[in-house]
């Protein structure tokens, strides 16, 4: 067996998202149980730019050393450290995401600032965490797992009170 | 009603009819009105009862300026009525009265109490007898204040939005000026956000006759693809953050560069009644008129030292008000004032008022020369008294972001002389205050951000010079100033802060008592300290000051502009109640168990489930499980791991076979401990790496500095979140493991500090033959999202008989029996391994080189002169955590740092730092407890299963 193999999620064994059991919200929806990936050596790209490959994932390099995957569906790559259960994933999506993200982040989301792909590390609801722009009016959200619930929350009360 | 018939300026939805209350009554309003203008139009001329002498207040700025229409809205107090929107169903009542605001007992200090309020008079009045002092204290507690909080968490209902905002530019204020910049910004391509205070951009437009052009101006802004933020006054600047308060929501923007276009405040004079209602700024009163399309009065005087009440008084005639006379300071007509004859309306130059009275609100003012000695008056009959002392610039905010001012003898204000790079100013702000000059004067800053940016080319850069060609032309008109008031030309109090009821004899006997440089009056008398920051009273104050010591001006300068710059509740600063928190996977699990939750440290943990001492029995007697899913988890991983490992840790880690775990602790390079937990090792180039709860972040810190530093080939990953942690301990642990495993978990195949990889329940997990608890355990190790299921089949597996859920109280009693420290706990920024009874976690004689090695070294050299042991109180009571231990002689020798009552021991157990000496089994220790004299025995060995029999089994 894998010295790592503890890591991963056994598909035939119940898995649960940190975050509710709803699951998806208006304007919002829980992606934590999408594949994470850590890469270690040269990063996939420049800092602060995620590359979308062609099975769908995001290769985000969160250090120049250090590259974080996202999605996907190819084998993962040799060397890889499966990490899916670090962070939990909120996405925020619809016309709204950038000023629902406002609510609780202090990041610069502007799409001039942080186009489709931008990836940022920073506070996110006062917790580390980072943000990717899978499209133009998406936004994938990453907390660590534990937070997940926290995350939920805090989206769920700002989208209340701007949806209201 | 005065209701005026509609204006093509007003702001109200005539259509529609709606009401709210004022103190019970139902007032009418319409949609577009402000709680002030709706209240005015239905008769009402007190808005408030000023701070200490409780006199009657009007109207007087209808722009959220002044203090005089302080309410509270639906409970909250402090809300000004002259900009809060009029809303449907809204509860509003007066501040500082009782038993009623036409009825307020305490008016009386404004009959009797001059003599025994001056400044500071609680300082000088309230000393003596010093006994006293509470009453004191509640009395005037009782008075002093505007308005009451609600005194419950719950009754407190405000709740407030927080919304970033990034942007090229950030324009503060929306006149002609603001508006024009924005434009000139964003037609360069900037992304521009326009905060203003009115309820519309426009400024004075709005009232003054230029609404079209404001609209126009507005539109054209939001075409370009500015946000125009209205209601939104701008609270301060920090370090390029400025916040924004509209309705509920706090804004904070940050821009690369802020244009401050604030404009001027219309000043008020100094005369005996001057705070009287009916007494208004010609700016509040034409607002009224215009944008409310509310008369301010039938018959009114206009006393100014501007064209400013030259444009009021024809625009108020125009209205329907009786203009009866205009008093002009200045001693010259302008071509403004050539008007007033065409309007025929009366004016004397050289003239100012000098009292107001009446009793409800002004009945009469007199007039009289400028500087006149002789005692030459005129008394005029009217209900509404026009002021307008001159436009001081808004400085307040532009000097937060780094401006300057210095005062400006021509005009008699303290003026923007200097603005920090990146920080633009126009239009009346930076002294481009006319209508000609304003528009020019925003569109240069608009595009000198806009250049700033990397954005303005060009033909912007011709247009600049243009502009700039234009303004330096210049086209001021003259103002007076006012003469500071002097108490010989009328009777009455005169006051200079109306916030705090500070009266220019008040000014006078601050100097008099030392205080003569603008600060210190301030913090003596209390001027500029009230809900209008200065607005009103700081320029007042400092003529008043140069009077009063012969100092010039510019010499005496100006108080400290501080935020907030306009009223925000502190809720609103307080943000949105959320506090991160950490969850196991397994909380759920927790609560459906009716587990009682508590935090510890950013986690929310089980603590028991109900019977923290029956769970901690079950351990010993059959099997408990546990959630350890907070412990801190690290892979460190490459060539270089086992080496790096050895420099971090006191003991040896290379030497550790595949398989196979290790206690450690981690010191600091002072030798102290920092954090404790378990190493295994995965394969030969991969150890997995646990922590406490709360030193998981510390120690991730600390491997990662030292990794950076040491440049050794190893990857570290921080796996804490992503694995869920369960143990499970006791006599039966074994069975129920092997119903969920294939493993063979037999004693020679899976010992005492193994670690093996295995599915359990189907799920991929890494075993470690540890525990904390002193029996039997293993700690299963797997993915985050399985924890739940794993934690539902080993319950499943051990039915509820065998094997019960425990928490952290059940686990701290255990682990007490082992005499197992919880660092942070049981020791502290001075302990050790060696005096902490861990000398086995140290190899002094390993031969690399680890952190804290030479300080252990010297300590294993000098023994300290304390150390931690075990005790055992046969009387029954357990101390308290921190408890005294006493030496021989009675003094305090060292503290219990844990205790607790074991029913598995039948005895009351702890630990302590006690003196060396006493640091050996069956030594008397002597524990002092809220007076109590407690005696019982040292042990320096677990008290449960000393030699480790059952752990091994």
């Amino acid at each position: 067996m894998n010295a790592l193999a503890f890591l991963s999620l056994t598909e035939s064994a119940p898995a649960h998202s940190p975050m509710p059991d709803a699951g998806t919200a208006a304007g919002f929806a829980d992606r934590s149980l999408i594949r994470k990936l850590e890469l270690h050596g040269q990063a996939a790209g420049p800092l602060g730019q995620a590359t979308h490959a062609d099975d769908g994932a995001w290769w985000c390099p969160v250090t120049p050393t250090r590259t974080l995957v996202l999605g996907g569906t190819t084998a993962a790559p040799a060397g890889a450290l499966d990490v899916t259960c670090t962070h939990a994933a909120l996405e925020l999506r619809g016309a709204h995401s950038d000023e629902l993200l406002a609510r609780f982040c202090a990041l610069d989301v502007r799409p001039a600032v942080m186009g489709v792909g931008a990836f940022r590390p920073g506070s996110v609801a006062r917790t580390p965490g980072y943000v990717l722009r899978t499209a133009a009016d998406t936004l994938l959200l990453l907390v660590g797992w534990a937070l997940g619930e926290y995350l939920w929350q805090v989206v769920a009360d700002a989208a209340e009170a701007l949806y209201a | 009603m005065t209701r005026r018939e509609p204006q093509p300026a007003e702001l109200i939805d005539r259509a529609q009819t709606i009401s709210f209350s004022f103190d019970g009554d139902t007032v009418a309003a319409h949609p577009g009105d402000t709680i002030a203008s709706a209240l005015f139009a239905a008769g009402r001329r007190t808005f408030s009862r000023s701070f200490k002498y409780h006199r009657r207040r009007g109207l007087m700025c209808c722009s959220g300026q002044c203090p005089n229409c302080l309410v509270a809205v639906d409970g909250a107090p402090g809300i000004r009525a002259c900009t809060e929107p009029a809303r449907e169903g809204a509860r509003v009542e007066h501040l500082n009265a009782r038993p009623g605001l036409e009825h307020d007992a305490m008016a009386i200090t404004d009959k009797l109490g001059g003599p025994f309020t001056p400044p500071g008079f609680y300082y000088k009045t309230f000393i003596r007898p010093r006994k006293l002092w509470p009453l004191y204290e509640k009395v005037l507690r009782g008075a002093a204040g505007l308005g009451v909080l609600p005194e419950k968490q719950a009754e407190r209902t405000l709740r407030t939005e927080y919304r970033r905002r990034h942007a090229d530019v950030l324009v503060v204020g929306g006149g002609l000026a603001g508006l024009t910049a924005s434009i000139a910004a964003a037609g360069q391509g900037a992304d521009v956000v326009l905060v203003d205070d009115g309820p519309a951009p426009g400024g004075r437009l709005l009232w003054e006759g230029g609404h079209d052009q404001a609209r126009r101006l507005t539109a054209q802004a939001q075409a370009a693809g500015v946000e125009v933020l209205r209601n939104a006054p701008a609270l301060g600047h920090f370090d390029g953050l400025v916040p924004a308060w509209q309705d509920n929501t706090l804004h904070q923007i940050r821009a690369k560069h802020q244009i401050y276009a604030t404009g001027a405040i219309e000043q008020p004079l100094m005369f005996a009644g001057n705070d009287l209602p009916g007494v208004m700024l010609s700016g509040g009163a034409r607002r009224l008129a215009s944008l409310w399309s509310v008369l301010p009065g039938r018959r009114a005087v206009i006393a100014t030292s501007s064209d400013r009440g030259i444009r009021a008084a024809i625009a108020l005639q125009d209205a329907g008000v009786e203009i009866v006379l205009v008093a002009d300071m200045r001693s010259k007509p302008t071509a403004t004032c050539e008007r007033l004859r065409t309007h025929k309306i009366e004016a004397r130059f050289g003239w100012t008022v000098i009292a107001a009275e009446g009793r409800r609100q002004v009945s009469r003012v007199t007039l009289a020369p400028i500087g006149a000695a002789s005692s030459e008056h005129h008394d005029v009959d009217c209900d509404l008294l026009i002021v307008s002392g001159g436009d001081a610039p808004a400085t307040a905010l532009v000097t937060q972001a780094g401006g300057r001012t210095g005062y400006d003898k021509q005009f008699g204000v303290f003026a923007l002389t200097e603005t920090p790079p990146g920080v633009f100013a126009c239009g009346q702000l930076a002294g481009e205050g006319t209508y000609q000059h304003a528009g020019p004067s925003g569109e240069l800053a608009g595009l000198l951000a806009a250049e700033a940016l990397g954005l303005a080319g060009g033909r912007a850069g011709v247009r600049r010079r243009e502009l700039r060609a234009w303004l330096d032309e210049g086209d001021h008109v003259p103002q007076a100033i006012p003469a500071p008031w002097s108490p010989e030309r009328a009777r009455g109090r005169a006051f200079a802060c109306l916030c705090e009821d500070v009266t220019a004899k008040d000014i006078a006997q601050g100097i008099a008592e030392g205080y003569d440089s603008i600060e210190l009056c301030k913090r003596f008398t209390t001027v500029t300290m009230g809900p209008c920051q200065g607005r009103m009273c700081q320029l007042t104050a400092i003529r008043q000051m140069a009077a009063g010591t012969g100092q010039r001006l510019s010499d005496i300068g100006t108080t400290t502009a501080r935020p907030p710059w306009s009223t925000v509740p502190l809720a609103a600063l307080a943000g949105r109640s959320y506090e991160p928190t950490k969850r196991s996977p397994i909380h759920r699990r927790h609560l459906q168990l009716g587990a009682s939750i508590r935090w510890a440290g950013d986690w929310l943990r089980a603590y028991d489930y109900g019977d923290p001492e029956g769970e901690a029995l079950a351990v010993h007697a059959s099997a408990g499980l546990i959630d350890v899913s907070t412990l801190g988890k690290l892979l460190v991983r490459g060539p270089d791991a086992g080496a790096f490992l050895d420099r971090l840790y006191p003991n040896r880690v290379s030497s550790l076979n595949p398989g196979r775990v290790r206690y450690g602790v981690l010191t600091s390079d002072a030798g102290r401990i920092m954090d404790d937990g378990t190493v295994a090792r995965l394969d030969e180039t991969t150890f997995y790496v646990t922590t406490t709860s709360s030193g998981a972040g510390a120690v991730e810190q600390w491997f990662s500095w030292w990794l950076a530093d040491w440049q050794m080939d190893v990857e570290l990953t921080d796996v804490s979140q992503a694995l869920a942690a369960v143990n499970l301990a006791g006599p039966r642990a074994r069975d129920i493991l092997t119903r969920v495993t294939s493993l063979d978990c037999s004693p020679e195949a899976f010992g005492y500090l193994d670690a093996r990889q295995t599915a359990v329940a189907g799920v991929n997990a890494l075993l470690l033959r540890i525990g904390f608890t002193g029996e039997l355990g293993y700690e299963l190790h797997l993915p985050s999202a399985h924890g739940e299921h794993v934690w539902d089949a080993l319950l499943e597996a051990g039915g509820t008989e065998s094997l019960r859920p425990f928490g952290l109280e059940p686990q701290r009693i255990l682990r007490l029996q082992k005499q197992h420290i919880i660092v942070g706990q049981d020791t502290d920024s001075e302990s050790t391994p060696l005096n902490a009874g861990m000398p086995w976690a140290v190899k002094l004689d390993k031969p690399e080189a680890f952190i804290g090695r030479w300080a252990l070294e010297h300590a294993a050299a000098h023994p300290g002169a304390s150390a931690l042991v075990g005790f055992t109180l046969p009387d029954g009571v357990v101390p308290r955590e921190g408890a005294v231990v006493l030496d021989a002689a009675g003094d305090a020798a060292g503290q219990v740092t844990s205790a607790r009552r074991s029913r598995q021991l039948d005895q009351v157990i702890g630990m302590a730092w006690v003196p060396s000496a006493l640091a050996a089994d069956g030594e008397a220790i002597t524990v002092l407890d809220r007076g109590k004299r407690l005696t019982g025995a040292v042990l320096t060995t677990p008290f449960h299963d000393p030699d480790g029999t059952l752990v091994r089994s």
